[in-house]
């Protein structure tokens, strides 16, 4: 034993190691577990201050780890408003006697009030905070966020869906589009300081959407009282809430809301923008062999776009060159059921130029909504810039308002279809 | 007193290879596209270029003096006052920037990880080893860098390859001036020049013919693996680049977060804490070296002590902040780097020039 304490005495890397582990390693069993002081915070809703003194009234849809042999996760909505978001993020923690953990944030749902203001301001915090992921998903409703989060929340207990999941999905379809703080941020310090934000409506007896049966929370209170939890308790009656991932999106210049854009101008835009899986093209009253005047539906299997820019008398010209692979899913026919299988239907050339004009048509709509709102949502800046920095910047000199060089770009589309 | 046994051309490249990346791969990303925007990548490429001068005057200076300390070689030529003088600004300039990836490494871990921890236990988990490795000696440190080696290449490859699948947006080139790009390289200058540091073990660095290529190919690997890390993390971040500080670990959680390959953050975590590890120990054995050239007959422990306790103070007081840091890095510390850019080439320029015109005489 002397020997070895001998041993021990002459190696102070040993003795420090046996520091660390005593000193440390008692005084770490002494504190709380995490699970007990951590409010995991899954989504943040931001409304108004009905309180004028305050700014925001923040909702927190808070998991609560609670040790138990069922798989049931907890979840809360805890209501709290402040001067700023730290602080009704400090009196959050303060009503649920916890710590707000952020580093779980997966989606953050504005209420559409809100945004008539610099969007920025209201996400400052949260892309400074380090802990918030950057993929956070961002959505605008135009119901309070707080039922939305109330909803979200039903919706995860009943079919374990989840919002931010959902947003996620958009950017598989062309009439769609997905949203995170990063992106939002990319866009608005980008050149064009283009942002786009997808809307989910929450929508009471609506056709469309995702049910969620709710309870009608009690409303009224303080703003500044903590727990209220919407949705929870309280002798409510039931309504059933649909949530609408429609396709719609805001449209965001320099952190100010411009426009709402609708799923077909989306779609329209999406052409450009190119960042989509598949979606559904439909030419109306064809006649072509072997169809007669039918109704037909092709899906985008694959897709390939090229982009080019030259610039000729000083003018760019933008040249987009799209190449669709596609299926036919779907015929209507007015003599009734088409009476052949459609897996073998090599597209016609006739077909084929059809569905070309009708892209091309849309994509002319597209452009036409982009020129008008003077906002490169599919950053053609970016581009033109690096293509030709000189002409291009000498193109720019050249126009009244920079801002509007959508309108002075000329732009040449083409377009070719293919079966599968 | 352990006695500093000589090292080879491996261990001599790979204890170069894991300086490559100090101070350069968490928040000067960020610093670069926030001075310079996607220009920056051009200051860190025209100072590696810079640091491959020292490395080819290091290999010239070698071949003249194969043996000698570089403390002797200085004193030879331009007498002791001087010899002395420089020593302690290389000495001061080693603790400065000890002091730089000390903090930057601390507010990085703090942050990301365990945001209760304090400089305190920082220090006790940093210190004792650090200390440990640079009083064992060159040869210690380069023997157990050797033994990481693998392991660290193996987590570079993996985060660069994996962060090259994360990219997908374009991103605006020639948006900065001339005069942004060179800003932003006298800012961040002294966060280079370190391989200095192998003049200071000049005595100890043992290359046999023909493994020259070695020293070479390990510095041309480091260099261009920070610079691929800066290039992804630019492709990543894109104009958000200046919002986020930590490049390398934020190249992995992009990956993480939008390509849903799990935490893969944690790996780029362990690769930090190893390279801060081999780096603050070299730093420190440079730090030794120039202890025992100003004050050759003082024991270790004085070395040792001073270092400490000057460390322990000028952290615990002067900088522990990120915008601190950030002030001392850009505004403080580069007028340190006229030592390893200016002072150590002259000496080992008119060195080689006197040896040579001896040569010729005799």
């Amino acid at each position: 034993m002397k020997r070895f304490i001998a041993k021990i005495w002459k190696t102070p890397m040993v003795m420090i190691f046996v520091f660390i582990t005593v000193f440390y390693g008692f005084s770490a069993l002494g504190k709380p577990t995490e699970i007990n002081r951590f409010a995991v915070v899954t989504a943040i809703g931001i409304d108004s201050s009905k309180n004028e003194s305050d700014q925001y009234e923040l909702s927190f849809l808070t998991f609560i780890p609670i040790a138990e042999q069922t798989f049931t996760e907890t979840y809360k909505v805890i209501t709290a408003s402040g001067e700023s978001f730290v602080e009704a993020i400090d009196y959050a923690g303060q009503y649920l006697g916890r710590e707000v953990g952020l580093s779980h944030l997966r989606t953050v749902v504005l209420n559409e009030e809100l945004l008539q203001g610099d969007v920025t301001k209201i996400l400052d915090y949260l892309t400074r905070e380090k802990e918030v992921p950057s993929s956070t998903k961002l959505i605008a409703t135009n119901s309070s966020a707080k039922d939305f989060l109330n909803a979200m929340q039903k919706l995860d207990m009943e079919s374990s869906i989840k919002v931010s999941e959902m947003v996620d999905f958009n950017h598989r379809y062309i009439t769609s589009t997905d949203a995170s703080l990063e992106t939002f941020f990319k866009g608005y310090f980008s050149p064009t300081q283009t942002s786009i934000i997808p809307i989910f409506a929450l929508e009471e007896n609506e056709d469309k959407g995702i049910s969620v049966s709710n309870t009608e929370s009690q409303s009224g209170g303080s703003d500044t009282q903590g727990g209220s939890n919407g949705g929870q308790t309280g002798e409510g009656e039931n309504v059933s809430y649909n949530i609408v991932n429609g396709g719609e999106s805001l449209l965001f210049k320099n952190g100010f809301l411009t426009k709402q854009i609708s799923p077909q101008d989306m779609k329209n835009i999406n052409y450009f923008r190119g960042n989509f899986s598949t979606g559904a093209l439909t030419i109306e009253n064809f006649s072509g062999a072997p169809f007669e005047n039918a109704d037909l539906t092709f899906n985008i299997y694959d897709k390939k776009m090229k982009k080019k820019v030259v610039f000729e008398n000083g003018i760019p010209v933008f040249y987009v060159d799209l190449k669709f692979t596609v299926v036919l899913n779907g015929v209507e026919e007015d003599s009734g059921m088409f009476d052949e299988n459609v897996d073998l239907y090599l597209i016609t050339n006739k077909a084929a130029g059809e569905i070309e004009k009708r892209v091309k048509s849309n994509m002319a709509d597209g452009l036409a909504v982009m020129r008008e709102e003077k906002a490169d949502i599919a950053d053609f800046y970016t581009k033109m810039y690096n293509t030709d920095k000189k002409s291009f910047k000498r193109f720019l000199d050249s126009l009244d308002d920079k801002d509007d060089y959508l309108n002075h770009v000329l732009f040449k589309t083409r377009v070719r279809v293919y079966s599968r | 007193m352990i006695r500093d046994k000589a090292i080879g051309a491996w261990q001599t490249g790979i204890l170069l290879f894991f300086l490559i990346f100090a101070n350069k791969i968490l928040i000067l990303p960020s610093l670069l596209f926030n001075n310079a925007k996607f220009e920056g990548l051009i200051a860190p490429i025209f100072l590696f270029l810079l640091e491959l001068g020292l490395l080819i005057l290091f290999y010239r200076l070698k071949k003249k003096f194969p043996t000698e300390r570089f403390f002797d070689i200085v004193k030879e030529h331009f007498g002791k006052i001087v010899t002395i003088i420089v020593f302690i600004f290389v000495g001061l300039f080693f603790l400065g920037k000890m002091i730089l990836l000390y903090n930057v490494t601390y507010i990085f871990f703090r942050n990301l990880i365990y945001k209760e921890s304090n400089n305190t236990l920082f220090l006790i988990c940093l210190l004792p080893v650090v200390n440990h490795l640079a009083i064992c000696g060159v040869r210690t440190i380069g023997r157990t860098a050797q033994l990481f080696f693998p392991g660290v290449v193996g987590i570079l490859l993996f985060a660069v390859v994996v962060g090259i699948f994360g990219i997908n947006s374009p991103v605006i080139v020639e948006q900065s001036s001339f005069s942004n790009i060179v800003l932003a390289t006298l800012r961040h200058i002294s966060v280079f020049g370190d391989s200095i540091i192998l003049f200071l073990f000049m005595d100890k660095i043992q290359v046999k013919k023909g493994e020259w290529k070695i020293i070479f190919s390990l510095f041309t690997a480091g260099a261009l693996s920070v610079m691929a890390i800066i290039l992804v993390f630019f492709l990543s971040y894109t104009y958000t680049s200046f919002l986020h500080p930590f490049a390398f670990f934020e190249i992995l959680s992009f990956v993480k977060e939008y390509g849903g390959l799990g935490r893969l953050d944690i790996i780029s975590m362990v690769f930090i804490i190893f390279l801060t590890y081999f780096q603050l120990a070299i730093y420190l054995k440079a730090f030794f070296v120039c202890f025992d050239g100003v004050f050759p007959k003082l024991d270790r422990i004085y070395s040792v002590i001073a270092f400490n306790f000057s460390f322990v103070l000028l952290i615990r007081y002067a900088i522990i902040n990120l915008s601190r840091i950030i002030i001392y890095a850009e505004k403080f510390l580069p007028y340190f780097s006229i030592i390893s850019f200016v002072i150590i080439p002259v000496c080992c320029v008119i060195a080689i020039l006197v040896k040579k015109y001896k040569e010729k005489r005799e």
